[in-house]
């Protein structure tokens, strides 16, 4: 069995691995190295520019899931798709449910659990058909997850990022169910960058970085610290250097901060002026809270959030935002800006609040000045039509536009969640480069980010982030990528993790 | 207190819990099915409209309640095709549709009977009562001799709960409102689920107003629905959609109906008796509301 | 979405046939009335439009439905509905009403605006519960203002029953509001008054809100990405909230002018529905306040005309409502082809 998908498009460059049958084949690599992308073309929900898969020796070229689910291929998404206020066997069962049908069209409840029952004693799990799915702790809804696709009878079974929901002691037990999967004859893909659980569960490895296939491995071949390697790339190119005009004085303070879903737990830090301070991690890891914990809409356990010295844990985000905060977030279509809206309107957000363009009346000359150096500055290529939509800008304008604005600011600290995801090379250096300009002013940069090249290159320190605490930290020049990585994927620095050491 | 009144009320209160108690459970099917139905009024008012034509031209309230149903159910396809397949925003369709049937079924009325705001005739049959004299107070009263579309209704609620929760339909259903994304995962098109709830909640307001112009008044009226359809849907907010809680909420509805219409004749303004039934479900409403916000306070 | 704003041929073509779904159906129903299409068609032309006492009557009737759309436009910029605008149309009535009949400052320019200020007040509270309850809650605004118009109809009529009613007439109104109070027609024989003035007057100022103020640009931001707004600032409980009131002081204005130019007091069924129809206007005019202005025209023009069909032949003026709603319903559907689909 193989497949070779080659990809026009920047997610994917000519990337070819096979997988065997009834192997559990680990795919690893960082965000956006395209491993959902190339999950998704398998499982026909985007399709390939060129290149073409081999299933079983025929040519396979799905078109919609159907196709891949009628051939036995089945994938479990890493966000759910279970129906919270039903029951495990309606969840499995669901659109082949009439099967059951009895008389006066009930459906027959007991051969229901029945016939799931039999697949969940198959794997030997604690599931009760019965359960309602909101009764039910994360990790058992991620089994019901795959019994959907083992119901289905799939014979391909693609994991995308499986223990990124679970706790550290709920990890064993699913490692332990995959390898029923695979004692069921069945073949597994395996999606995960937690390289430990990776080696304890795979028979051979593949590696992806930045849309290219490393090579593929048997796991006895390799150990993982190579793998950390090739994932993260040790040869990174280093010729950026992080800025040179550190202060003395702390802009930020985060002191003891956990939010009450404990996704984040007991974060400290100091940010001080000209410094920029990178949160390095692969993403789920308590990221995005601190971001939302930053900018005020995320409701806090304890600890507290200092500004220049004053407290701002009580304050909402417009009032932090006069206080001295400005905010890149990570999804720039949903939370960054208005699509629908013309980039005047969106250059305008939050500014507005400040009299820039009157108080109440809007100064149109003011606006549409204001809006022309952001896009003069910052490079936004809108045909020299600030009235587009800004939906009609490709993703590299809309981002450049975002840190344009944001920047406008001046804000005394900038938090900016995955700056440059998914934006080319030139905005990329773009947006770097106003960031660097921002911390000579003596403004502090938070630079949240899964790209642990573009943290080594523009951070002065670095913390990892790893299930929601910092691990470790280092400082400019002692960056070892190779020892990041391994406090990223959980090899070292993590208390709770088991498979640290196995 | 005097037992007629008590017997009277419930009985009042009964024969204004039926169309509310009809409509809500049709209201409850699209509710599940993900969508806020804000056309129910108008649907109730379309069919109490041609229920009362055709009950007058056939002299047979059967014929009426069919015709009623089926005007009804017509209007609740349209609603779902907008909604379910032209993606229309389903509130305003749904008020579209309200005001066109008030005006249409006023259209109507002038031009087939030159009535000026309401139709009345002695030709306009009733709607059928269970009529048994036993001879026992309690009995006749309380069980028997109500409308047949009443016992209808309290049927139609047990046969609701059956088919929501226990028959694959149901289960269709209840995905569909709460995660479609998992049916269409399954292969089943989600608006071909909608358009039958649509369908079949359109039935169900057609009784309801079959209920409203063959019994409870016996003729037609300019917008004689009075806001019902909404009351209806507050039901249905309130109780989540579940047949049994809409049967036990449209009977309280019912009862501040009756009071409304016991106070008209007592010594305070009709018109605060006539505001009462909109005050309570606004309050029972917000009741509701300060209830849940407290639950998710907790949690 | 890319490309909403380029004229295709296939764009026009579809506006053609969604002109002429509309002109048929409406002719056939015309037909069912019991009058020839074409006839009916130029009974309601001329009736509304045939000569200049009929136009100006034409638009001296635009007045409360431009009012009552706006007042569902206004809190639709922030995502809002706003179904109450009978309710508050009539609140709004009766605040004018009671201030007419009961007060007089003595000059007639001060007891107009005072009485204008009223109204708005009036129709502005009886916004306020339901989008308090609404952001506090998150109780369904549907729901609430909806109930609130009954509740309002029942608390008008008992008020003009009771308390306030006229005791000289056989009738449930108000007496009529002193003379200082009415805004007079302005031309002998035809019903026409500096309201219009005032209602297109409120369109320009909430156009020009709309697009030049600081506080018209956070309500459209918050309509339309309300998780941007937040992040951007934007207050966005308090935006809508406002939107609301500010949808209930129009509603209420509507009621306030109708009392002070035409009816001069509060009676029983005060009300044809205004903010029903002033709810068909806003859907279709997508809620653009100068594109409510020319939807209320049409929509005026078939309400005159629609009382000139019933006076030469057999159909009743009822018409005009089905017309209206049917257009409503066409352009719905044919939005979806022509615009496109756009979630939210």
């Amino acid at each position: 069995m193989s497949k070779t998908y080659p990809n026009g498009l920047e997610a994917l460059r000519e990337v070819s691995f096979e997988v065997r049958k009834g192997e559990i084949h680990a795919i690893v690599g960082e965000n956006g190295a395209g491993k959902s992308t190339l999950m998704n073309i398998l499982f026909g929900l985007i399709k390939p520019t060129s290149g073409e898969i081999l299933f079983n020796n025929n040519h396979f070229s799905p078109k919609h899931p159907s196709e891949a689910i009628d051939l036995g291929i089945g994938m479990v998404h890493q966000h759910f798709k279970l129906v919270q206020s039903i029951t495990v066997a309606e969840n499995i069962v669901l659109g082949m449910e009439n099967r059951f049908q009895s008389k006066l069209r009930r459906v027959d409840r007991e051969a229901m659990n029945e016939s799931v029952a039999s697949l969940i004693d198959r794997l030997r799990m604690s599931i009760s058909p019965d359960d309602r799915i909101d009764s039910l702790p994360i990790s058992k809804r991620q089994q019901v997850e795959i019994l959907k696709v083992l119901y289905r009878e799939a014979d391909f079974v693609i994991l995308d990022e499986p223990t990124a929901v679970l706790a550290p002691n709920e990890v064993e037990d699913f490692l332990e169910f995959v390898r029923g999967i695979r004692e069921m004859g069945k073949t597994v893909i395996f999606i995960s960058h937690r390289l430990g659980e990776v080696f304890s569960l795979a028979d051979r490895i593949t590696i992806l970085r930045r849309g290219n296939v490393i090579g593929t491995f048997d796991k006895r071949d390799v150990d993982r610290e190579s793998v950390a390697n090739m994932m993260i790339g040790t040869a990174t190119d280093l010729s950026e250097d992080p800025p040179d005009c550190l202060g003395n004085e702390s802009v930020l303070s985060v002191e003891g901060i956990s939010d009450v879903s404990g996704t984040i737990r007991d974060l400290s830090f100091q940010l001080r002026e000209g410094e920029i301070l990178g949160f390095a991690g692969v993403g789920g890891n308590g990221q995005e809270e601190l971001f939302e914990a930053l900018a005020g809409s995320l409701r806090l356990a304890s600890g507290d959030i200092r500004l220049v010295g004053s407290s701002i844990s009580s304050l909402d985000t417009l009032e932090r935002r006069r206080a001295g905060l400005a905010l890149i977030t990570d999804d720039r279509m949903g939370k960054g800006l208005a699509p629908d809206r013309s980039i005047v309107e969106n250059c305008m957000a939050g500014h507005h609040k400040f009299g820039k363009f009157g108080k109440w009346l809007i100064k149109d000359t003011d606006a549409r000045s204001f809006t022309e150096s952001i896009v003069a500055d910052y490079d936004v290529r809108c045909g020299k039509n600030i009235k587009t939509a800004v939906r009609a800008l490709s993703g590299g304008n809309m981002q450049k536009l975002l840190v344009g604005r944001e920047i406008a600011y001046e804000p005394v600290v900038l938090v900016a969640a995955q700056p440059t995801a998914g934006v080319d090379v030139a905005a990329r250096k773009l947006i770097h480069d106003s960031f660097r300009r921002l911390v000579k002013t003596g403004s502090g940069v938070i630079l949240i980010s899964g790209d642990l090249e573009e943290i080594m290159g523009l951070a002065n320190r670095i913390i990892v982030l790893y299930r929601g605490r910092a691990v470790t930290e280092m400082t400019h020049p002692h960056y070892d990528p190779t020892e990041i990585s391994y406090y990223m994927t959980g090899i070292r620095g993590a208390q709770d993790d088991r498979y640290s050491h196995s | 207190m005097d037992i007629e009144l008590i017997t009277t009320l419930f009985r009042t209160s009964i024969r204004m819990a039926t169309p509310i108690l009809l409509a809500s459970l049709g209201g409850a099917l699209t509710y599940h099915a993900g969508i806020i139905n804000v056309a129910m009024e108008g649907l109730m008012l379309i069919s109490a409209f041609f229920s009362v034509v055709f009950s007058y031209l056939t002299g047979s309230a059967f014929y009426g309640i069919i015709a009623g149903v089926v005007a009804s159910m017509l209007i609740s396809l349209l609603y779902s095709v907008f909604v379910s397949f032209l993606k229309a925003n389903n509130f305003a369709i749904g008020f579209a549709i309200n005001i066109l049937i008030s005006s249409l079924t006023l259209f109507l009325m002038r031009v087939m009977f030159q009535g000026k705001n309401a139709f009345n005739s002695p030709d306009i049959a009733s709607i059928m009562e269970l009529k048994v004299k036993t001879g026992n107070y309690f009995l006749d009263n309380y069980l028997l001799n109500f409308s047949i579309l009443t016992y209808l209704s309290i049927a139609i609620a047990f046969l609701l709960a059956y088919i929501i929760y226990k028959t694959s339909f149901g289960l269709r259903l209840r995905v569909c409102g709460e995660m479609p994304q998992a049916l269409t995962a399954a292969g089943i098109k989600v608006g071909v689920i909608q358009l039958w709830a649509s369908i079949l909640c359109g039935g169900l307001c057609g009784l309801a107003g079959a209920q409203l112009s063959l019994y409870n008044v016996r003729m037609f009226s300019r917008d004689m629905t009075g806001g019902r359809g909404f009351v209806a849907l507050a039901a249905i907010l309130i109780s989540g959609g579940k047949p049994k809680r809409v049967l036990f909420i449209s009977l309280l509805f019912g009862l501040f109906d009756a009071l409304s219409v016991k106070l008209q004749n007592e010594k305070i303004a009709p018109q605060f008796a006539l505001m009462l039934p909109y005050i309570m479900s606004v309050v029972v409403l917000l009741l509701f509301h300060l209830k849940t916000r407290k639950q998710y306070g907790k949690a | 979405m890319i490309g909403t704003r380029t004229l295709s041929f296939r764009k026009l073509l579809l506006s053609l046939l969604l002109v002429l779904c509309i002109l048929s159906v409406w002719a056939l129903i015309i037909w069912f009335g019991g009058e020839s299409p074409f006839k009916g068609f130029r009974y309601i032309i001329e009736g509304s439009l045939g000569n200049h006492y009929q136009f100006l009557s034409t638009l001296n009737k635009m007045v409360p439905l431009i009012l009552a759309a706006a007042a569902v436009a206004v809190p639709a910029w922030t995502g809002m509905w706003n179904i109450g605008g009978e309710g508050q149309l009539l609140l709004g009535a009766f605040g004018a009403a009671l201030v007419g009949f009961s007060i007089d400052f003595g000059v007639g320019l001060v007891n107009i605006v005072v009485a204008l200020i009223v109204s708005a007040a009036f129709g502005m509270a009886w916004a306020a519960w339901p989008a308090f309850f609404k952001i506090k809650l998150r109780m369904d605004e549907v729901v609430t203002t909806l109930m609130g118009n009954y509740i309002a109809a029942q608390l008008i009529a008992y008020l003009i029953n009771n308390p306030f009613r006229d005791p000289r007439s056989p009738l449930a109104q108000t007496p009529y509001i002193k003379s200082s109070f009415v805004i007079p027609y302005l031309f002998e024989g035809s019903q026409f008054s500096a309201t219009f003035f005032v209602a297109i007057g409120m369109v320009l100022v909430l156009f020009i809100f709309r697009k030049r103020f600081i506080t018209g640009y956070e309500f459209d931001i918050t309509g339309s990405n309300p998780v941007f707004a937040g992040l951007s600032g934007i207050r966005v409980k308090k935006t809508k909230l406002l939107s609301m009131l500010i949808g209930g002081a129009l509603a209420g204005l509507a009621g306030g002018l109708l009392v002070l130019g035409m009816t001069q007091r509060v009676m029983q069924s005060f009300s044809p529905g205004y903010g029903f129809t002033g709810l068909l206007i806003c859907l279709l005019a997508f809620n653009d306040p100068l594109l409510i202005v020319g939807i209320a025209f049409l929509f005026s023009a078939l309400q005159t005309g629609s009382v000139n069909l019933q006076l030469f032949t057999s159909v009743p003026a009822e018409i005009s409502g089905v017309l209206q709603a049917v257009m409503v319903l066409f352009v719905a559907a044919f939005k979806t082809f022509i615009v496109g689909r756009r979630e939210g």
